[in-house]
């Protein structure tokens, strides 16, 4: 009885070790909580310009690509607009304070649990969840990456930035402790973001990657 | 009359001016008809060029694809086949090959094999495309199809009949030349009057295609 109780505790200690070791802010310092805006992070929807990416998508065993044009049309709205290579518009999101609203949908897409997805994860990619939300942050002494972590529902975001070039490295996002989805952002040399691979953890098998194609300046 | 869209879409040589000056609808339609029947049944093969514009009616946006384009019409065992292959070069590298039931894309490295049946959206996709190119879209009953002219061509204007395809798809225009040897473009307009244009450039008519050109290696 005695050692099935110790056998108990070492597992949970480890599980916990191992836990405590995953999350992204340990090794941090909570230093404080803030607004995050355009002077923090540069937001990847830029006003001046629209920026065209080629999409993959590879949702179990089936591989979408395509086009995803991504534009600001006035001052408060952008579209997010996904077109295949043969030209067809698959959906048209248009993006204010945040939310995601559905413009448009190639009708054998229109589902409820794809376009929830869809919708969720293109938040994920597109900032949505941390610009203008309020964030606690976490520093390392030493360190040239800030953690900001915000609470979506049950979601956990935590969101890696440089801050001396205001550049997003990663983003990820937890439930009880497990890592649900990883976004990772990398630049080319005019701050321009060049390639975008979410992938999700566990039962769903989603990847989502973008490649920057050309950006045209209005 | 299987070919006869395919001929309509990439014969011909000069284009200028095509689509301008106001069509007016065609008094002789059955001539119209028979023209384009009987310049289809002398094509066996076309190579074409093509441009491929995106319009986003809402974003003042345009998305521009370059590549080339191969057609294989073939009988084998007393069966009517169509190959066709799309190549494109712009904005990235990316082939899609029509093979019987069979797709075939090539994305990057990556070789993508489908069933034509097993994927409702491509499917989907590809049904308006192809009936289009191997002529279904002038037989089927799913477009109502009407016939204009100007002093430089003919345009068919089709309209989807069926309900789940009107949501998809608003109209599709054909232009072709007064000869009816010429077709310059091809118009897909959606609902909400985003518009696919694909300009047919450089075409080579009945000139030998290796059935390699439709297997992706």
């Amino acid at each position: 009885m005695h050692r099935l109780l110790l056998k108990n505790l070492l597992l949970s200690s480890l599980l916990l070790f191992i836990f405590i070791s995953c999350s992204p802010t340990h090794g941090y310092k909570l230093a404080g909580k803030e607004v995050v805006t355009s002077s923090h992070v540069r937001p990847i929807i830029d006003s001046d310009s629209s920026l065209l990416y080629k999409a993959k998508i590879t949702f179990y065993n089936q591989y979408f690509s395509g086009l995803i044009l991504l534009k600001q049309t006035d001052t408060a709205i952008s579209h997010l607009v996904f077109v295949t290579e043969l030209g067809m518009k698959m959906f048209d999101f248009q993006i204010q304070d945040n939310e995601l609203k559905l413009i448009y949908v190639f009708e054998p897409l229109n589902k409820p649990e794809v376009l929830n997805l869809l919708k969720n994860d293109l938040k994920l990619i597109f900032l949505q969840h941390l610009l203008n939300k309020e964030a606690c942050f976490y520093k390392k002494k030493g360190g040239n990456t800030r953690i900001y972590k915000i609470y979506d529902g049950k979601l956990k975001n935590y969101y890696l930035v440089d801050p001396s070039e205001k550049k997003i490295k990663r983003t990820i996002v937890k439930k009880n402790l497990l890592i649900k989805e990883k976004v990772d952002y990398s630049y080319d040399n005019s701050l321009i973001i060049n390639n975008i691979k979410l992938k999700h953890k566990g039962l769903i098998r989603l990847k989502i990657e973008l490649n920057v194609l050309t950006k045209n300046i209005q | 009359m299987h070919k006869s869209i395919i001929y309509l879409l990439f014969i011909g040589i000069s284009s200028v001016g095509l689509a301008q000056g106001t069509f007016k609808p065609v008094k002789d339609t059955v001539a119209l008809k028979a023209k384009i029947d009987n310049m289809s049944k002398h094509t066996s093969s076309i190579e074409s060029d093509f441009t491929q514009v995106k319009s986003l009616s809402m974003l003042s946006e345009k998305i521009t694809s370059k590549g080339h384009f191969w057609f294989l019409y073939w009988e084998a065992n007393g069966q009517k086949n169509n190959s066709l292959r799309w190549e494109y070069s712009t904005p990235y590298q990316y082939t899609i090959v029509i093979n019987k039931d069979k797709i075939l894309i090539k994305d990057e490295s990556k070789i993508k094999k489908y069933d034509m049946n097993s994927n409702k959206v491509f499917k989907e996709i590809n049904d308006i495309m192809i009936s289009c190119v191997n002529g279904t879209v002038l037989n089927s009953n799913k477009f109502k199809i009407a016939y204009f002219e100007n002093d430089n061509g003919y345009k068919l204007e089709l309209l989807p009949n069926q309900k789940n395809m009107k949501e998809s798809l608003k109209k599709i225009n054909m232009y072709f030349d007064k000869n009816v040897s010429s077709v310059i473009k091809l118009e897909m307009q959606e609902p909400g009057d985003d518009i696919t244009t694909i300009d047919f450039s450089n075409k080579k008519l009945n000139a030998p295609i290796a059935a390699e050109k439709f297997t992706l290696k």
